[in-house]
């Protein structure tokens, strides 16, 4: 069974903007936008595909990287230390969406 | 004694940063740097403190990045050169290593120790040098620490209070 690894430690592959990694995770253009919304709700921080990646902090890598793994097409996904760098309000947020997302999804090390 | 001045710091277009009241990271003490994500913590250290820090002969600087797969690729090459054998498969062993690295160091300068959500905080006990521990965690606060807090007033600016 193959699943899409998401890893905390490691949560962004591009070092350019957000586009690149849109591109990677295949997502479509309704995604995109949903993205983009639930983004700005949990960080307050507003992105859009030319958003420089290396203007996000190390917590809102692993927010995007989460929010880009739940909106690609991947049926199951491995979040692997997802809670390392975030606070506990986020932490939540993302684990409230992982548990609606209706993927198969395993969560590794949440130490 | 490092001394941040009070004031404010245009970090990138569209963020900054204002420090309070003199910010002082004395030898001997801890501090945490207590915030939320996206609030400064690690701009203040890379583009505030590690500056400030760079180029003093009278202190060592122990930086342990946050997602510090680069900095593991790029101790895994030092350690292929200086210690063949001393496999670095993750942050414990980067912490391990760079700890005996200093060890091995026989001056006794202080180190500035500077841990960006790590994992880890245990330092080893048979480490004799004078050690200021400055670090942000979602995870650990140690007992003792000084609290450097960061309060974001909007996306685009945070007030640092000590």
């Amino acid at each position: 069974m193959s699943y899409l690894i998401a890893d905390g430690q490691h949560p962004l592959v591009c070092a350019d903007a957000v586009r690149d990694e849109i591109i990677l995770y295949n997502l479509g253009v309704e995604e995109e936008a949903l993205l983009f919304a639930k983004f700005e709700r949990i960080t307050a921080k507003k992105i859009d595909a030319e958003s420089k990646l290396e203007a996000l902090s190390g917590g809102q890598k692993v927010v995007l990287m989460a929010l880009l793994a739940l909106f690609s097409p991947a049926p199951r996904i491995e979040f692997l230390h997802l809670s390392h760098s975030l606070d506990d309000d986020k932490a939540t947020q993302i684990l409230d969406m992982i548990k609606q997302s209706g993927k198969e999804i395993l969560l590794k090390d949440l130490s | 004694m490092i001394t941040l001045p009070a004031g404010t710091r245009d970090i990138w277009p569209g963020f900054s940063l204002s420090i309070d009241q003199p910010l002082v990271f004395q030898i001997g003490e801890s501090y945490f740097l207590k915030g939320a994500n996206g609030s400064g913590k690690s701009s203040l250290i890379h583009h505030i403190l590690l500056p400030e820090l760079r180029g003093r002969k009278e202190l060592y600087v122990l930086c342990l990045q946050q997602q510090m797969h680069l900095q593991i690729y790029a101790l895994r090459a030092q350690a292929a050169i200086f210690q063949p054998g001393f496999a670095i498969r993750g942050e414990e062993d980067v912490w391990r290593y760079l700890w005996q690295d200093l060890a091995a160091r026989r001056d006794n300068l202080p180190v500035y120790v500077i841990a960006d959500e790590a994992c880890s905080l245990d330092i080893p006990k048979d480490i004799q040098r004078p050690i200021c521990l400055i670090y942000s965690s979602h995870r650990y606060q140690l007992e003792k620490a000084h609290i450097v807090e960061f309060v974001q007033l909007s996306p685009q600016k945070t007030v640092i209070y000590a």
